[in-house]
């Protein structure tokens, strides 16, 4: 047995002394009474004073006892190599077990381990607990909410690993809803597992802080895997791919580019432990050039991660696109003009449209730019993701619609975007609009890059606009921000600030033609233009699509239903003008036929899963906060410290002492009560 | 305890020092407590008018009078003494038990002195007599002034007792030294044999003695409120005896109950009063269980 703190039963011991000395100091004292009513008094009987002798020894070893146990509740020993013992903690748990579903997973033997591990989870907390299964992958996926052991079994025994990279901070924080729902209805012990390789590439950054106080473990570390894996390769001038080397040893492998099903060249590379290398096919240049030639294939190495061995790349995926602009808007009405300033032929850019209530279910960071005009659905999930992107290097303006709910959007505005607006909206100038009355742009900032282009006379003047109404902002606008233009009322027109790396605008006037004629002006267009070009995301990287991700279907536009062969064979139609295709769940080519044209885009694996270096449990619970203070400490299966911390408390032999002692004590009151002094 | 009969607490009169002043504070915090006067009177001799105060008895109330002048008098009578009292104290070695501030004998004394007094200024005879295993100081009861005062230096002056059990042989000497009629108060722990007290009992009694005892008993020695192993050693010499009182107290109680018992019921037999007392108990209780004896002898 041991002991999570010794200097407790240290001190037990010391007490457990305190009865003897008393009882040795008190033994011999027999009181000596002069009385006068002997003739009433009979010599107690030898037998039965030796019996009280028996009783005081029993007494005094209770009482020892009882002090001891008291040294050792405190002490809390527990059983370091012994299964834990669950008798003595009654309290039903609530667990919720996530178990990391993304495509590392299909290396080797890691996902069985994983789910062994899960059931081991389950065993150990035994039958009378409740438990919920939630899967990492792209997005979490609740396979159990609250269920018992057997149908947590049941629920693991159904999931699959798949081909996207896993969020694991998602499926954390899904996990912690549960948890702190379940909480609402019961009361429970709470107990988050994560059951995860924990690749340090898909780690979560920053603190994740919980809002359940769950006692949280991360599994120990599944054994290393090897890997050789095809990072990009690139179409361009000479057909090429990078390789490199995650496994623990040198290898030796052959790099083969594919043409359809066909191997056209090969080439032999060694790689040293963590080595990358760049390999080029010259041979393949000239058949790349010809006309029929979109797309190649890379294979190379064969290790426990097959799925990471293989390239696509596409002609579609390699030339420059024009730039994703999102709107979020609820009022079609309210972006026309914008959307027609987008459309123009020729236009760099591409206008995906959703409605606030849309923004969780769209990756954000796709997009180069997003417009936002309509606050009504706006939620804390959704604002949250905007603030993600503008602090990742996005790029943010938000007009609010200039109609009758444009007061109430720049009152969600206000509330849900605190954090990301250049000045509080305040209500509009003017509360009708009038003709006659109008504000012109003055003061504007040529210097910046939005206006440079005006400084041109000959490109437009800002002042040909006249603005019947539009929002007031606050007079002291956040820190960062600095205003572009403004009225000649001296009222800001558009306000920029910066959030992370990213920009966020305010335009406080709306981008239609209610409050102001600034649409209907030639000036209009390479405004917007130059705004969009402005926030546009400079980093935004060109890579090749990955499974899960969009195909943005930009030149597919004709009136046509658009025929789509995917990578395993299979054909589907998609309706005509269709945007964006979203099955990308397979790697491998997607072709797209409309009125003779065809696009060929490659989507691959997400190279994210590759590289087998991991944190460690400690590091990964490190990681994560609770909202309240008291929240238990985390605990980690495999750290030595902790772990012993997690097996006490698991054990909880301190009540177990606890409980003798009181039937000790209520022996010890019983018999000193027959007992003489 | 009201202010009065705070002073009939025997803790609180052993403060006080002289035996007559402790005698007299009994008495009169016990006097002011009663509603009725005890004075009597035996005579017949006219002394003087009174007027009448609430308490008196109406009995002695002059009607004659009450008609001449609408006013209520009483006539009090010169008294004359008719009683021969002898309060017989023990002084064996028993008697010096005390679980507390007051012994045995310490309460015994001051209730002589009590008594002594309260007889005295009745205008009867009061005579002491204490004994241990024989007759120590004898004073004749008489009622002439300053009697009393010659009882209370002896009851301060009183030798200490012998190791004696036996108190038979002294009451058999009493007994046969009283030779004049009377009442003999005897004020003891009666820690011998019953039969032998009331046989020594009896033959006072056959002398034509009314007999009022006393049994004065320490409130340890009443309910054996004993917890530790005790080796108890006898004053008067009995074999020590090493017991748990916890397991003993039963027998103990059982066997006392059988002694106070067999006296108080030998006592009726003889038309004896008798009374027990605690060392904790105030005086005026045994003040009252005198006045009650003398009511019954009227």
């Amino acid at each position: 047995m041991t002991f999570l703190t010794t200097p407790y039963l240290w001190l037990g011991l010391a007490a457990a002394a305190v009865p003897v000395i008393i009882h040795l100091i008190r033994r011999t004292k027999v009181q000596v009474v002069q009385f006068a009513a002997m003739r009433f008094l009979q010599a107690t009987p030898q037998r039965m004073i030796r019996r009280q002798k028996l009783k005081q020894i029993v007494l005094l070893a209770l009482r020892i006892l009882t002090l001891l146990l008291l040294g050792l509740a405190f002490a809390r020993p527990f059983l370091p190599d012994s299964a834990p013992v669950t008798i003595l903690s009654k309290q039903q748990k609530s667990i919720a077990i996530v178990v990391d579903a993304s495509a590392s997973m299909l290396a080797g033997i890691k996902s069985e381990k994983l789910k062994e591990a899960a059931e081991e989870i389950i065993s150990r907390a035994g039958s009378g607990n409740r438990f919920s299964i939630i899967t990492a992958g792209a997005t979490p996926q609740i396979m159990l909410d609250d269920g018992d052991a057997g149908q947590a079994r049941a629920a693991l025994a159904t999931i699959r690993p798949t081909l996207f990279a896993g969020d694991v901070r998602e499926a954390v924080l899904a996990a912690d809803n549960l948890l702190r729902l379940q909480a609402t209805r019961r009361a429970a012990q709470p107990q988050l597992h994560v059951v995860s390789d924990l690749q340090l590439t898909n780690a979560p950054e920053g603190v994740i802080t919980l809002s359940s106080d769950a006692e949280s473990f991360a599994s120990e570390n599944i054994p290393s895997w090897q890997n050789v894996v095809v990072l990009d390769g690139t179409i361009e001038e000479v057909p090429a791919c990078r390789v490199k080397n995650f496994a623990n040893a040198e290898q030796l492998t052959d790099v083969t580019l594919h043409l359809g099903q066909y191997a056209y060249t090969r080439q032999r590379v060694v790689l040293q432990i963590g080595e990358e290398k760049v390999v080029q096919f010259p041979e393949a240049r000239d058949k790349m050039q010809s006309p029929g030639a979109s797309y190649f294939e890379v294979r190379a190495g064969i290790d426990d991660f097959a799925e990471d061995n293989r390239f696509y790349c596409s002609k579609a995926t390699a030339s420059g696109e024009a730039r994703r602009i999102l709107s979020i808007t609820n009022n079609s009405a309210a972006i026309f003009f914008v959307r027609q300033a987008f459309s123009i032929s020729g236009a760099p850019f591409r206008l995906s449209e959703i409605s606030p209530n849309q923004i969780s279910d769209h990756p954000l960071s796709d997009f180069e730019c997003v417009l936002l005009s309509s606050g009504s659905g706006l939620n804390r999930n959704a604002a949250e993701a905007l603030k993600k992107y503008v602090e990742a290097g996005g790029g943010l303006l938000i007009a609010p619609f200039s109609n009758a709910a444009g007061g109430q959007d720049a009152s969600t505005f206000n509330l849900m975007l605190s954090d990301l607006m250049p000045a509080k909206l305040l209500p509009p100038v003017f509360t009708t609009v009038d003709r006659n009355r109008s504000r012109r742009l003055i003061d504007v900032d040529y210097s910046h890059p939005i206006f440079k282009l005006f400084a041109e006379p000959a490109n437009g003047d800002p002042a040909s606009a006249r603005f019947f109404q539009y929002f007031a902002v606050d007079a002291a606008p956040r820190q960062s921000a600095t205003t572009l233009a403004s009225f000649d009322d001296s009222r800001a027109a558009l306000i920029e600030a910066t959030f992370g790396k990213g920009k966020v605008l305010l335009w406080t006037a709306g981008l239609d033609a209610q409050w102001s004629d600034l649409p209907l002006k030639p000036i209009f267009l390479p405004l917007i233009h130059q705004i969009a070009g402005y926030l546009a995301r400079p980093d935004i990287k060109r890579e090749s699509l990955t499974i899960g991700r969009p195909i943005f279907l930009d030149g597919l536009n004709s009136s046509q239903e658009i025929k789509v062969v995917l990578p395993n064979g299979a054909e589907r139609e998609l309706p005509p003008r269709t945007a964006s295709f979203n099955e990308t769940n397979q790697a491998g080519i997607y072709r797209f036929y409309q009125q003779g044209k065809e696009a060929s885009f490659a989507v691959n694996l997400d190279r994210r899963e590759s590289d087998p270096q991991a944190l460690s449990p400690a590091d990964f619970l490190a990681r994560l906060s609770r909202s309240s203070e008291d929240a238990q400490v985390a605990g980690v299966f495999g750290g030595a410290e902790v772990s012993e911390v997690e097996r006490e408390r698991t054990q909880k032999f301190w009540r177990l002492a606890l409980l003798v002692l009181l039937l000790l004590l209520f022996a010890e009151g019983w018999l000193a009560k027959r007992t003489l002094r | 305890m009201n202010s009065t009969l705070r002073f009939l607490d025997p803790e609180i009169l052993s403060n006080i020092s002289g035996m007559e002043l402790r005698a007299r504070t009994v008495v009169e915090g016990f006097l002011s407590g009663l509603h009725r006067s005890p004075y009597k009177g035996f005579s017949v001799e006219f002394a003087e008018y009174r007027q009448y105060t609430p308490g008196d008895d109406p009995r002695h109330i002059d009607w004659k009078v009450y008609a001449r002048s609408d006013r209520y008098y009483v006539k009090e009578f010169e008294e004359e003494t008719n009683l021969n009292c002898h309060i017989l104290l023990d002084l064996s070695r028993s008697m010096s038990y005390a679980s507390k501030k007051i012994s045995k004998r310490e309460y015994a004394t001051y209730l002589a002195a009590a008594l002594a007094f309260f007889i005295f200024h009745q205008r009867d005879a009061v005579g002491l007599i204490a004994f241990d295993s024989a007759i120590r100081t004898h004073v004749p009861a008489k009622v002439r002034p300053g009697h009393l005062h010659a009882i209370l230096t002896e009851l301060e002056s009183l030798p200490p007792g012998e190791r004696t059990t036996s108190i038979t042989a002294p009451l058999h000497e009493i007994a046969e030294r009283l030779q004049k009629k009377g009442m003999s108060i005897l004020i003891s722990d009666l820690l011998d044999d019953p039969a032998e007290i009331l046989h020594g009992l009896e033959h006072t009694r056959f002398k034509g003695h009314d007999v009022i005892v006393f049994q004065i008993l320490d409130p340890a020695e009443i309910d054996f409120s004993f917890d530790h192993l005790t080796r108890f050693e006898g004053l008067e010499g009995e074999a020590p005896a090493v017991a748990m009182p916890m397991e003993m107290r039963a027998a103990y109680l059982a066997r006392k109950e059988e002694h106070l018992s067999a006296l108080r019921e030998g006592c009726g037999v003889q038309h004896i009063d008798y009374c027990l007392l605690s060392t904790a108990q105030p005086l005026d209780f045994a003040l009252y269980s005198y006045l009650a004896a003398r009511s019954n002898r009227q």
